[in-house]
């Protein structure tokens, strides 16, 4: 194998698959990127075994063959490098010369048949969505997949179609068992997605996705059996579908609020954050206290003191106390987009529910804490 | 920068260890015991010495032997079971007097300590005359004795408090060093057991002065990483700080049958005992824990340890328990004799009084085993750790 390519376009997708490779693993072969050279493009394809990423690359095929390359190497390689131009030559006993003309690299590297290429599933019905709006639904939902590695029953994004009002919505829905979010997007097209059930999506292919997905444009999504397929321009993503039963979230949806205020998302969100500066892995809850048109912010931790901050809403009820997560807040209002959004309370051991107008379909829940 | 601001002036450590603490405890509330052979520990079958007095010690009885070797070394000695509760209320007492003195005062057992005095010496005058004063209020306070070894690092004065004891007291000012660890044996090095002493004889390495005169090259091939730490400690370097208030990285309880335990059910039984004794620690912390961990060592003393990690952690005794049953599962328990176990929890999280409320169902078992663990604890508090417990666990 043999090959001249460009250095801009080769850098750019092996730094996207920078999060694909496993950095430590028990098989070395899955730190490297497998380059396949073949009539007059060159295809760089990443794995875990759980996730495989392949994209294509117009390239000067001067023979044709495989190679593989550590990617975190060849990344490093590529950075340093400001030449236009990169050979790629396949040398004896899995020696691979790489140069910019300027350095010449020769790395020893892993026979390229011992590679783990992922077989696309044939036959998926693929559906075209908008990237943009797919993307939004990601960031709106991925911050609250569970983090604890442990946890692998929630580690992914619940994925499904729903419809009400005569209309069809695809649905993402996310959870880590202390707070939720949900988003549902009314998109052309959805009706020839073939997906019957709901479907969890790792956290992991649901980054990966985005990445492809925020570039803009139009996508590709297909799902076959326990795989995810997505296709963007010369793009292949496939994912393996986790196989955890998602719980019955609609269950705690609650089905109405008993007070509900509005308040300046960023106000809010700045607030928060300050409230978090005290909170440590003893204290971190913040006491909401909503009283004649104040939000009362307070957070008081024994080991370091007390923060406090009002926010002017419309309140006029009785006096109403809750206590939260701070971060839990922070999160959600980071990923919303809404000027002003609206908090739902019933009583200090039900979820707080937010909503904000140009967050459209969205909803998210926080449960309080007690204090 | 903490580090380095230490270096620029010598630090002024003190390590004070009780003198055969139990067994002079013991001898503080039964007169009678004073200048005799009293050796504390487990059951004689099956125990092991937790402390001798210094007279025991002459026949050969050290901490860690076996209870039927003691008796054998020391026929004449009193044998007495291990009074926890009294000894730390005497380790309390203790405490307070080093508390004192400074604040940075780090606690390596319930009767052994470091205290770092740097900050000390304008208000109490030199460290030599610091120890002394800890040394006189400690026995005019408490009737013990307590060794002290002052130096400018903790390695140092460990190895000092332990020249003189009992009563003793060492000083090694910081240009004295080197003169006072060169001949010292190589075995009085923290972390050289046997297998270290032997690989060293060969390298006919016997002294301290030895081990500072071979070439860190040799070392480092020979030992790894603990070579170089190894040179850096013959020749008296450590900067290693005190560190008060020693965050708690686990709760554990472990057992050692008088009987070796051979069937699987009566590992079980005391798996349940355990982890209700290791979650109401934790529950009276306001810590939980992820990690469990199940240590088995069969009878002939080989001994592993089996852990899992739970997706939040935990203060409950059932869930503790169950996760070391499963854990059970990955041991020979119930097919070879076993003489301990224990179980520990780890990754602890301190929450306080804060709880958080959780979407899901789990919540409903979850919020009964929650009140019943409260009302447990508040039982335990009045009337003992064995008031109540599970029926498995009544005795027939």
């Amino acid at each position: 194998m043999e090959i001249k390519i460009d250095r801009d376009e080769l850098l750019g997708n092996v730094s996207r698959v920078q999060s694909i490779i496993e950095k430590k693993s028990n098989m070395p072969i899955l730190s490297t990127v497998l380059l396949t050279a073949a009539g007059e493009e060159v295809t760089l394809s990443a794995t875990d075994l759980e996730l495989g990423f392949r994209q294509t690359i117009g390239a000067d095929v001067i023979s044709e063959g495989s190679v593989t390359i550590s990617g975190r190497k060849l990344f490093e390689i590529l950075k340093e490098s400001n030449q236009g131009v990169f050979h790629i030559k396949e040398k004896e006993n899995n020696w691979v010369f790489i140069s910019d003309n300027i350095a010449r690299f020769n790395l020893a590297c892993l026979p390229a048949d011992e590679y783990p290429s992922f077989v696309e599933p044939e036959g998926v019905a693929m559906v075209e969505f908008d990237g943009n709006i797919i993307s939004e639904m990601i960031n709106k939902t991925i911050y609250s997949v569970t983090m604890e590695e442990a946890g692998f029953k929630l580690s992914g994004v619940y994925t499904e179609k729903v419809s009400y009002g005569g209309k069809n919505f695809l649905r993402m829905v996310s959870t880590d068992g202390h707070r939720l979010s949900m988003i549902d997007k009314s998109v052309p097209s959805l009706d020839s997605l073939d997906l019957a059930k709901g479907v969890m999506i790792p956290k992991k292919g649901m980054s990966e996705l985005n990445k492809l997905a925020s570039e803009g444009g139009q996508i590709q999504i297909g799902f076959k059996e326990k795989n995810c397929v997505v296709k963007k321009g010369g793009a292949l993503l496939v994912m393996r579908l986790l196989e955890a039963k998602f719980p019955d979230y609609q269950a705690v949806i609650p089905k109405e609020e008993r007070v509900s205020i509005e308040v300046k998302r960023i106000s809010l969100l700045e607030a928060m954050r300050k409230m978090l500066i005290l909170s440590n892995e003893r204290y971190r809850a913040v006491k909401i206290a909503l009283e004649d048109d104040t939000m009362e912010l307070v957070s008081t931790n024994p080991d370091l003191g007390e923060a406090r901050e009002n926010i002017e809403v419309v309140y006029q009820g009785e006096r109403l106390e809750t206590g939260f997560n701070p971060r839990y807040f922070v999160d959600a209002l980071q990923a919303m987009e809404s000027e002003v959004v609206s908090l739902g309370f019933i009583d200090n051991s039900k979820p707080c529910i937010l909503r904000g107008e140009a967050d459209d379909g969205f909803l998210g829940l926080i449960m309080p804490m007690r204090v | 920068m903490k580090n380095r601001n230490n270096q620029l002036k010598a630090r002024a450590i003190i390590h004070l260890d009780m003198d055969a603490f139990y067994p002079s405890v013991e001898a503080l509330d039964n007169p009678a015991l004073k200048g005799k052979p009293v050796i504390v520990g487990g059951s004689r079958e099956r125990g092991v010495v937790s402390s001798a007095s210094y007279e025991a010690r002459k026949f050969g009885v050290h901490s860690a032997q076996p209870m039927a070797t003691a008796m054998r070394l020391c026929p004449q000695g009193i044998f007495l079971p291990v009074r926890m509760r009294r000894y730390k209320e005497v380790s309390r007492q203790v405490f307070e007097i080093f508390y004192r003195f400074t604040p940075l005062v780090e606690p390596l057992s319930i009767d052994e300590a470091f205290l770092d005095v740097t900050g000390s010496l304008r208000l109490f005058g030199q460290p030599e005359s610091i120890a002394e004063k800890i040394k006189r209020c400690v026995l005019e306070e408490t009737g013990l004795t307590v060794s002290a070894g002052v130096a400018p690092n903790k390695f140092v004065a460990k190895i000092a408090s332990d020249m003189d004891k009992p009563d003793g007291l060492t000083i090694v000012p910081s240009d004295r060093v080197r003169e006072f660890l060169d001949p010292l044996p190589i075995e009085k090095m923290w972390g050289v057991g046997k297998a270290t002493r032997e690989a060293l004889m060969r390298l006919k390495v016997r002294t301290f002065k030895d081990l500072r005169q071979m070439p860190v090259k040799v070392l480092e091939k020979k030992f790894g990483k603990y070579g170089l730490k190894m040179h850096q400690l013959s020749m008296g370097i450590d900067e290693r700080e005190v560190v008060a208030d020693h965050e708690v990285k686990s709760i554990s309880h472990e057992e050692t049958f008088s009987q070796d335990i051979q069937d699987i059910d009566a590992g079980k039984k005391e798996i349940l005992r355990l982890s209700n004794k290791v979650a109401h620690r934790a529950r009276k912390m306001q810590a939980a824990g992820r990690t469990i961990t199940l240590k088995v060592k069969y009878s002939d003393f080989r001994q592993i340890t089996r852990a899992e990690t739970l997706s939040s952690p935990t203060d409950d005794g059932f869930e503790i328990y169950s996760t070391a049953c499963r854990l059970l599962r990955k041991t020979a328990v119930g097919m070879r004799p076993v003489r301990l176990l224990g179980i520990s929890l780890s990754q602890l999280s301190f929450h306080g009084k804060e709880s958080q409320f959780s979407l899901f169902d789990r919540d409903e078992q979850f919020k009964k085993r929650k009140s019943l663990n409260m009302a447990l604890d508040s039982l335990y508090e009045k009337h003992g750790e064995d008031s109540v417990r599970p029926g498995t666990l009544l005795e027939k």
